[in-house]
């Protein structure tokens, strides 16, 4: 596989895992762009280091050839690729980590509830938290 | 500094974007283990395609611009930091946005 196709594919996990999998909807979210538009403005100066000193060398049998800074675009697609996914994965291990605190807290609640006049349903404890 | 190019290229992201974590208050590093659970499947997954590409030449590296030392598979050092780095990089970015422009980013709490 060349890296053109290899460099496609990792944009689609990207996608697939933001929007399908991990459900975090960055793509959709103005902080993401603003972020990611922060990022490539560096990328475009760090990969041109990189590719213009010639730290890095391509095959030039395995990239279609269009270039920015000295860098292939398949380069820009594998960097938008890792900046999704990390920061999808990042957004989804917050989010449980902000629902494992409001289940704490529900617990809480409920323990207090229980100590009261005790007229709350037991299943009331998950309800909040889970209906996110 | 010639061998030290790419490590020092690095060292700079990490240097540049440490303000964001101390006086934006990102909280990046203060969370570590929500830090190395999000870098986990990115290192694996990429580490894994930059192993592929090496070994299908699909790119090569400029021993002369590099420290030297090499991880299995023919990964130079400077590479799997990259993949450390950049992720640390991109994730205290979209910390900094959030801090100053206030925008939801879906973690938010019930």
């Amino acid at each position: 596989m060349s890296y053109t196709v290899l460099a496609v594919a990792g944009v689609g996990l990207a996608v697939l895992l933001d929007v399908f999998l991990l459900r975090t909807r960055l793509l959709a979210r103005r902080v993401f762009w603003v972020s990611y538009a922060i990022l490539f403005g560096f990328q475009v100066i760090v990969d041109g280091v990189l590719t213009c000193r010639g730290i890095v060398r391509y095959n030039p049998d395995r990239i279609v050839g269009w270039q920015l800074a000295c860098a292939p675009l398949e380069d820009y697609l594998f960097g938008f690729a890792m900046i999704l996914q990390t920061l999808a994965w990042w957004v989804w291990w917050g989010r449980r980590e902000a629902k494992g605190r409001g289940r704490l807290a529900g617990v809480a609640a409920g323990a207090v509830d229980a100590g009261g006049d005790g007229d709350r349903p037991a299943g009331a404890v998950d309800a909040g938290p889970t209906s996110l | 500094m010639g061998a030290g190019v790419y490590l020092a290229i690095l060292g700079g992201c990490l240097i540049a974007t440490l303000p964001l974590e101390v006086a934006l208050r990102a909280r990046v590093y203060a969370r570590p283990r929500r830090l190395l659970l999000s870098l986990a499947p990115v290192v694996v997954l990429f580490m894994g395609w930059d192993l592929y590409a090496i070994a299908h030449r699909h790119w090569s590296y400029d021993k002369d611009q590099l420290v030297g030392v090499m991880l299995p598979g023919g990964v130079p050092l400077e590479e799997g930091l990259f993949f450390l780095v950049v992720p640390v990089c991109s994730i205290l970015t979209l910390e900094a946005v959030r801090a100053v422009r206030g925008w939801r980013v879906g973690d938010e709490g019930p």
